[in-house]
């Protein structure tokens, strides 16, 4: 199938630094679980292919897939090793104090729950709240609910650190 | 003082600046479909080794032993009729597992992954567990035939030694239903995450 292999190729290069930093804030930052997740996100990305049909955009359908293997990984990695994701993510000394700072905002989003973690992660992307309700499947208004939920969260988590 | 949020959404877009390393296309093809082979191996593995069984059992019972009396065929029947369910069953669930679709909304989507739980855990509780007594009832009816033409030991022997396989049997459908319980619960939790405002 020639199509969906082009088709494939410009999806991944539009959108993997989209799903690699959604994955990476997902696994709280950790560079070789968001590399796996990502693979995974793509690969189902590829075996999903075939079945879009053009009801939302290519973005929010990725993000969707992303939302749903990022779910996923997360009960089989439950299954495997209890605390895998709920480690905190030790940066090397040798890396910058770019590395801090991206430190502390996974582990300020590490703090929520995993579909809190999620919807953030999306509002930070600056994804429509239409589109954000479209991948998690929920109205628009219960969404803006949640994220004003998560956003006084997220606050008192910084005022904290 | 600024807020923190729009600092958040800042350190997310500075974050975005450092270049991941990229697997080609290619080689997510090629691993997905590496996958998608180590998956069907696996069904087929199951689906083979009962079928072997199968067999195995149904030529015994054909070739070697041929037993007659009527008890003794229902005990075959409940043996060979409870493997064939399995067998089947196995069928439907690699037809139920494709049915996972990563495109719908993550609420379509785990509820979709929950049914496909609820179902395991009614096949690897009550269905299994009815097969295995259903296959113990069978093979516990061939004994009276069996003494006829095997010693007391033999027979002594074969009947405990399938008490152990039982037993280990036994013990790894609780840990299946244990298993799928536990990602029910977890499930379920999700969901509840998921719809709360």
């Amino acid at each position: 199938m020639p199509n969906n292999h082009q088709l494939f190729e410009s999806l991944h290069a539009d959108y993997y630094p989209m799903v690699y930093q959604m994955c990476k804030g997902f696994v709280k930052g950790d560079e070789d679980q968001a590399s796996d997740l990502t693979q995974e996100a793509l690969i189902n990305t590829w075996r999903s292919l075939s079945k879009f049909k053009g009801a939302s955009s290519y973005k929010t359908w990725i993000y969707r897939i992303t939302v749903n293997t990022c779910l996923k990984y997360l009960r089989d990695n439950k299954s495997r090793n209890q605390t895998t994701i709920d480690e905190d993510i030790q940066i090397p000394d040798t890396e910058t104090s770019q590395n801090e700072t991206h430190q502390e905002l996974y582990k300020a989003i590490g703090k929520l729950g995993e579909v809190d973690r999620l919807i953030i992660m999306m509002v930070l992307d600056e994804l429509e709240y239409e589109e954000i309700a479209s991948v998690i499947g929920i109205s628009e208004s219960n969404l803006r609910v949640k994220i004003h939920r998560i956003k006084k969260k997220l606050k008192t988590i910084l005022s904290n650190e | 003082m600024s807020d923190p949020i729009d600092d958040l959404k800042n350190k997310w877009n500075k974050a975005k600046t450092s270049e991941p390393d990229q697997a080609s296309t290619s080689h997510l093809i090629e691993l997905s479909k590496k996958k998608m082979r180590g998956a069907v191996k696996m069904h087929i593995g199951n689906i083979a080794v009962l079928t072997i069984t199968l067999i195995g059992i149904s030529a015994f019972f054909v070739y070697v032993a041929p037993l007659k009396e009527t008890l003794s065929h229902f005990g075959i029947a409940l043996m060979t009729g409870g493997l064939l369910i399995r067998i089947v069953i196995e069928c439907y669930s690699i037809y139920r597992s494709s049915k996972v679709d990563f495109s719908e909304t993550a609420i379509a989507a785990s509820k979709k992954t929950m049914n496909f739980y609820s179902y395991r855990k009614r096949i690897h509780g009550p269905v299994t567990i009815g097969i295995l007594i259903a296959y113990t009832v069978g093979f516990y009816v061939l004994t009276p035939e069996f003494t006829d033409y095997l010693t007391t030991t033999q027979v002594i022997l074969m009947d405990t030694s399938y008490l152990l396989a039982a037993a280990i049997f036994g013990f790894s459908i609780r840990k299946a239903i244990k298993d799928e319980m536990r990602i029910l619960d977890e499930l379920k939790g999700l969901q509840e995450e998921i719809v709360e405002a």
